[in-house]
């Protein structure tokens, strides 16, 4: 469990505070800008409903979802009964159940913050703990809660900021939320370029595309997140022979620098 | 007029939470073991990948393929993201870069 401590001691503790708060920060900014649009964008929407600043940030803090959110505010207007919401809510996010796999064991680092870290795990959040591994003279628990802590800030914020002044807003910002987009097709290139088998990536592009063409929009990301764990485990052997599991590190997805099987 | 924010609206919310709380907390309390299995240990190092490819179709789901601009800002704009990503390997000017782009292609179209 201490192994992460160990070996930043060899490095100064000023100089791992300043450098992991300069990771954390440029890893969040981003997602920071644009969880103020979305959130903003979810503030004016329950603005709009007769809702109140400190509504939104209850929503912001608890259900932490942007999808979740902005498609509630019209379901609570309609007045659609509690269990149908209940019933829609987890439709709409039932792609978190696949984002804990993989960090059971790191969160638990976070110890009294345990829960939290499980709470406040978008995927925004996911994209950047599954990205690029933290460099050696980072500490890496310290980095994960302070990210963790931005971009919930943020997207509080927003919330908050777009329910007051939702109605003033100087200027458009209409495609800002490309931003997220856009960040998820960094991480897919830094996966790329790391991963000893491009499979894993080849997977996601099939079933995803498969499910959104023969489902739709509205329901095809649970079945392809289905889809593609059960073309993984199919697929076990050939992404990761017998030889190259031992030697992976525990962070997600990192290539171990051996090159593994395929080409 | 009657807001939406009576009981019945803050109960919605908190029908939200708790299933969302619920779905997140799923896989910390089922893998709750000090080992996991050797099968969710390889999960958990591959479905990154695989989620993050359908993460990125689930951005541009909404996408209009058949009718003018085609969903082109999109394709441009992602393919510009991932040139700038390869090429420089830092994903803040990647990501600010591409999004500005797109801001602005948007609005010359429409």
């Amino acid at each position: 469990m201490n192994d992460d401590q160990q070996y930043i001691s060899e490095y100064p503790a000023r100089k791992v505070t300043r450098k992991t708060f300069r990771l954390a920060f440029a890893n969040s900014l981003p997602i920071m800008f644009a969880y103020l649009v979305v959130g903003f964008t979810f503030g004016i929407m329950m603005y709009e409903n007769g809702f109140r600043w400190y509504h939104s940030m209850l929503s912001a803090m608890t259900i932490y979802s942007g999808s979740l959110q902005i498609a509630m505010v019209p379901m609570i207007a309609a007045r659609t009964p509690l269990p149908v919401m209940a019933v829609a809510s987890f439709l709409i996010n039932s792609r978190y159940m696949f984002y804990g796999i993989g960090f059971t064991q790191r969160f638990r680092k976070q110890g009294l913050l345990y829960p939290y870290m499980i709470i406040a795990f978008p995927d925004e959040v996911y994209g950047v703990f599954s990205g690029k591994p933290y460099p050696k003279d980072v500490d890496p628990v310290r980095c994960d809660r302070w990210t963790a802590f931005m971009c919930h800030g943020a997207w509080i914020s927003g919330s908050v900021l777009g329910t007051l002044f939702g109605n003033v807003l100087p200027f458009d910002l209409t495609g800002i939320d490309f931003a997220a987009t856009a960040m998820f097709v960094c991480i897919v290139i830094e996966q790329w370029m790391s991963f000893t088998s491009h499979l894993p990536l080849l997977v996601g592009i099939v079933s995803g595309l498969l499910c959104l063409f023969i489902l739709g929009p509205d329901n095809f990301i649970l079945p392809s997140l289905i889809l593609s764990l059960i073309l993984l485990l199919i697929l076990k052997s050939r992404i990761e022979p017998a030889s190259a599991s031992a030697e992976t590190t525990s962070t997600a997805g990192a290539a171990s620098g051996q090159e593994g099987g395929k080409a | 007029m009657s807001p939406t924010a009576d009981f019945y609206g803050i109960a919605a919310i908190a029908v939200c939470a708790i299933v969302t709380m619920g779905i997140r907390s799923l896989p910390f309390l089922v893998f709750r073991g000090d080992k996991l299995p050797e099968k969710i240990e390889y999960l958990g190092r591959m479905l990154p990948g695989s989620i993050m490819v359908i993460l990125v179709i689930f951005c541009l789901r909404n996408t209009d393929i058949h009718a003018r601009p085609y969903g082109l800002p999109e394709l441009v704009c992602v393919v510009l993201c991932a040139f700038l990503q390869k090429k420089l390997r830092n994903s803040i000017p990647s990501i600010a870069i591409s999004t500005l782009c797109y801001m602005v292609i948007i609005r010359m179209l429409g």
